[in-house]
């Protein structure tokens, strides 16, 4: 008995040595990398059963104390950090593969299992998902799942939420559910046609439930890749012009690409080996670097699509939108998951990532870029500024990434005000800020509807009455 | 009392360029997990990224120094699995900041019980183990093997494992039966042999660590040694990579690297052959610490009959047995299922070996402890590869 009730509680129920209440093993669960203030949990749990956590969420229910569950603690917006201290429920064990299903093409796994390893189970029977673009091969792929995250095939399988199939969730009582086909099915196949309730799982960060298993689509794996690059070019003072973000519509209405995204110049420039501090944008080169990547399961297949986009290309030129071919010859080596973003973070020196991702009308992108460049220049940043666009649709992720020094307060404090700037830019844009810390949540409700704000709070307050769950989130 | 040495503080600004992303949790390709600690016992704390946090937040004053935090900074096998899959800079000083880490435990006396044991017998006896020095030689009765003399090619320098630990025992003099086999002309120094320092540095205890170099620099100097041998990787790695800025320029060979040679010049003859399947697991100061992949590989499937395999997790992605950074001898990671020996001894059972094979003592001893473990008796069997030579090429011996 160590004296302290919850403590000896939790390790009744996760076992010895799965818990800890040390200062020093909290401290690695009280921040993320980005410049959102730390905050120490009271405990640490390690569970590795689903029974476990449904123990742990009574038990919390029956103390009041928060849990905030956490895989890979890789998503920015200070998403696992315990505002209001508490139980951190650490998941990354509980990473079993449960089944790949390859005659209806689904996966059911736990929340433990990471993008690197489903990836490589799937590579091997020639199957593959979509993938969060940036991150660490070890991060989870249901938090990055249910929180709608953006993948490397996007452009042809939409945003990461709309292929989940199923989901078994501990509920902030303590009752396990199963959502979608498999609340009926022994198939984990799809979420409809029945009523879709995982409307109360999806992009709620973990304040609604503990997601213990996640059925997703899998699709077979193209063998043959490659890519099509071309530069948009401004004097970077100056916006796009609204023909540029027509152009790239074009692109996106044909459905040729697995993915179209584009990067600022100066995140070519770092990924091609030139060291920070970087010199000014020369003017004949693009401010953004696009490339539309191709899949086909024929070389025939794959050359067909090439030619119509690079005609579409050459079609722009002539027409006189400012855009050129551009040489992706070794990008198109690059397999996933890749280190590329977490390389780029390192070179400002200090190992800080801060970024502020979004959903945004592609129309509105020449003047949001223009705006996000304007702060970027006006803080000393280099700008980062990642495009993609998703599938069938005329939006995209617009997305400000913000490498700084975790260890100098004077960046901490500058990446905090471009963090704060960004986000209003995206919503003057029209977008929606994704993955939102609570601060970025809090100016999305204050020009929304005041009823969906009103619902979601009534909704929060009937499944979490206590609220136990991850709170501090949503700005609710 | 003197002031306190802090050697943290060298890493105060570099300790932020961990990008705190978890990428040292898994091995690249397979996205098997790659850190024994991290498998055995979870938190986060126990991988890299936790280990730079709590140095930055130890240097910044906000977390203070305990027992409890020294347990676990010593609970790492130091095998470098975590800076193989660093994607940044702080890869180059991963390894610098554990050590400043254990260093200040160490200044602090803040070391768990083991580690302090450990280091006491080694600055008394030489050995862990506090075993008399004079015993020290006492594996080679019988064998023929002698004392080196001034002239002879190689120095073998067995180390503490090949002098008092069963398994270690059986390799070292199997390794030397094999090289008097070959004919070569080398000698060992018995009783005057001392341990090496690789795991005392790992431990934090720098000081001894310079005691022991500078005792063996003279003792190889004075007897004119030119070349060594070594049969375990650590000693290889500390004579290899440490002894030059302490001035001992020997050339230094892990044992495998010798074997090859000879094996390809015939003066090894493996045409007796085997029929096996064997896996080679990669020793992590012979591998990660040293890049030497193929001359274990190299030698195994020169065996006519062998059938090499892989496992999942090989080469720089290799996940470690447990032993290193002393853990062979305070056995920090236990001997549960989620062991790191244990773990690796089911991976090696998924290829359907018949050999386990190894070319480190510490590996050895670590990974047949877990066989056992495992309950593999009558089926794979762990083996080092001086053992394996040893059956072929040694008559009485025989190949079983
Ligand atoms: C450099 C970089 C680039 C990135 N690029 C992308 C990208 O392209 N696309 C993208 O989508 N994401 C991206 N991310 C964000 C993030 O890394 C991914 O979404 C990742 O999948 C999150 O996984 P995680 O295990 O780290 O989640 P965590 O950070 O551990 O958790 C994220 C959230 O989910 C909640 N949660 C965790 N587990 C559960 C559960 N079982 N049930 C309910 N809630 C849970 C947590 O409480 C938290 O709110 C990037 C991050 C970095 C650092
Ligand atoms: S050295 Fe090995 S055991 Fe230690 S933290 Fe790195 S990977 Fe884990
Ligand atoms: S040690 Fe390297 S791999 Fe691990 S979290 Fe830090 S930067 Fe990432």
């Amino acid at each position: 008995m160590s004296g302290d009730r919850v403590y000896d509680l939790l390790e009744g129920i996760v076992g010895e040595g799965n818990v800890s209440r040390e200062p020093h093993i909290l401290e690695c669960y009280a921040r993320d990398s980005t410049t959102n203030p730390p905050s120490q949990p009271d405990y640490v749990a390690m569970a590795t059963r689903v029974e476990q956590i449904q123990e742990l969420v009574r038990l919390a229910n029956r103390e009041g104390v928060p849990l905030v569950p956490v895989v890979g603690m890789s998503s920015t917006g200070g998403l696992t950090i315990p505002v209001e201290g508490g139980i951190v429920v650490d998941l990354h064990k509980m990473d079993r593969i449960i089944e790949i299903n390859e005659d209806i093409d689904y996966a059911v796994i736990e929340p433990g299992v990471t993008i690197g390893r489903l990836d490589a189970e799937l590579k091997k029977r020639g199957y593959w998902v979509s993938l969060p673009v940036g991150p660490p091969g070890s991060a989870g792929l249901v938090p990055g799942y249910i929180l709608h995250g953006y993948g490397h095939l996007g452009g042809k399988f939409g945003i990461n939420s709309e292929q989940i199939t199923g989901m078994e969730v501990v509920m902030p009582d303590g009752e396990l559910v199963r959502l979608g086909g498999c609340a009926v099915s022994p198939y984990w196949f799809h979420r409809t046609p029945i009523p879709d309730l995982m409307g109360l799982i999806l992009g709620w960060q973990g304040t609604t439930g503990i997601v213990t298993k996640l059925g997703i689509n899998i699709y077979p794996r193209p063998g043959f890749k490659d890519m099509v690059g071309w530069g948009m070019f401004t004097p970077h003072e100056e916006p796009l012009p609204e023909s540029s973000a027509r152009f790239l519509m074009k692109v996106a209405r044909l459905g040729l690409a697995h993915d179209i995204s584009g990067h600022s110049w100066g995140a070519v420039q770092i990924g091609r080996g030139l060291k920070y501090p970087l010199p000014p944008k020369p003017r004949e080169e693009p401010e953004l670097y696009f490339s539309a990547t191709l899949y086909g399961f024929s070389r025939e297949e794959l050359a067909m699509k090439k030619k119509i986009l690079e005609s579409l290309v050459r079609e722009g030129i002539e027409e006189g939108l400012p855009v050129a071919c551009t040489d992706v010859t070794e990008r198109v080596k690059v397999e996933m998951p890749t280190r590329y973003a977490l390389k780029y973070s390192d070179h400002r020196g200090g190992g800080g990532l801060d970024y502020i991702g979004s959903i945004t009308p592609i129309i509105n992108w020449p003047q949001g870029i223009k705006r996000l460049n304007e702060i970027f220049d006006r803080h000393g940043f280099t700008p980062y500024i990642r495009l993609a666009i998703y599938r069938g649709t005329l939006q995209g992720m617009m997305r400000a990434l913000m490498p700084y020094n975790r260890g100098d307060e004077k960046d901490v404090e500058a990446v905090r005000k471009i963090a704060r700037e960004v986000v209003q830019v995206v919503l003057d844009c029209g977008g929606l800020v994704y993955k939102a810390p609570s601060f970025a949540c809090e100016e999305m409700w204050k020009r929304g509807d005041p009823n969906f704000l009103e619902l979601m709070r009534r909704v929060k307050q009937t499944l979490d009455p206590k609220r136990i769950m991850n709170p501090g989130r949503l700005a609710l | 009392m003197g002031e306190l040495r802090l050697p943290l503080g060298d890493y105060r600004e570099t300790v932020h360029l961990c990008r705190l992303c978890g990428n040292c949790r898994q091995a690249g390709t397979t996205y098997l997990p790659c850190c024994p600690a991290g498998e055995r016992f979870g938190f986060d704390e126990y991988y890299s990224r936790g280990k730079a946090i709590i140095a930055g937040q130890l240097l910044k004053g906000s977390l203070a120094w305990s027992r409890s935090l020294a347990e676990v900074v010593y609970r790492c096998a130091v095998c470098g699995a975590c800076v193989e899959q660093c994607p940044v800079s702080y890869k180059d000083y991963i390894l610098d900041v554990f050590a400043a880490l254990r260093e200040e435990c160490v200044e602090r006396s803040l070391v768990p019980r083991e580690v302090g044991d450990f280091l006491e017998n080694v600055y008394k006896y030489g050995n862990p183990w506090a075993e008399p020095r004079q015993k020290r030689g006492l594996w080679a009765e019988g064998t023929g093997i002698g004392e080196y003399e001034r002239g002879e090619d190689f120095l073998y320098y067995v180390g503490c494992m090949g002098s008092f630990d069963t398994r270690g025992i059986e390799m070292a003099r199997a390794l030397g039966e094999v090289l008097l086999a070959s004919g070569l002309s080398f000698g060992i120094l018995g009783s005057g042999e001392t341990c090496e320092g690789n795991e005392v540095k790992l431990l934090g205890e720098r000081g001894l660590f310079e005691i022991l170099a500078g005792e063996n620099i003279r003792r190889f100097t004075g007897l004119g040694v030119k070349r060594v041998v070594t049969l375990s990787p650590h000693a290889y790695n500390a004579m290899k990579n440490e002894y030059p800025a302490y001035g001992g320029n020997f050339e230094v060979k892990h044992y495998t690297q010798l074997l090859v040679e000879m094996v390809v010049d015939g003066r090894i003859d493996l045409s007796k052959g085997v029929e096996a399947r064997v896996t080679y697991h990669d020793s992590c100061f012979l591998g990660r610490y040293n890049q030497e992949y193929e001359a274990p590989r190299k030698i195994l499937r020169s065996i006519p009959g062998v059938e090499l395999v892989e496992m999942e997790r090989n080469r720089e992605n290799s996940f470690c047995c447990g032993g290193g950074g002393g853990n062979f001898y305070t056995d920090f990671f236990g001997s549960e299922p989620n062991s790191p020996a244990r773990i690796r001894v089911r991976e090696a059972l998924d290829t359907g070996a018949d050999i386990l094979a190894v070319a480190c003592p510490v590996c050895l001893t670590m990974l047949d402890d877990a066989a056992k473990a495992e309950g593999t008796e009558g089926g794979m069997r762990v083996m080092d590869i001086s053992e394996i030579l040893a059956s072929l090429v040694l008559p009485e011996r025989g190949s079983s």
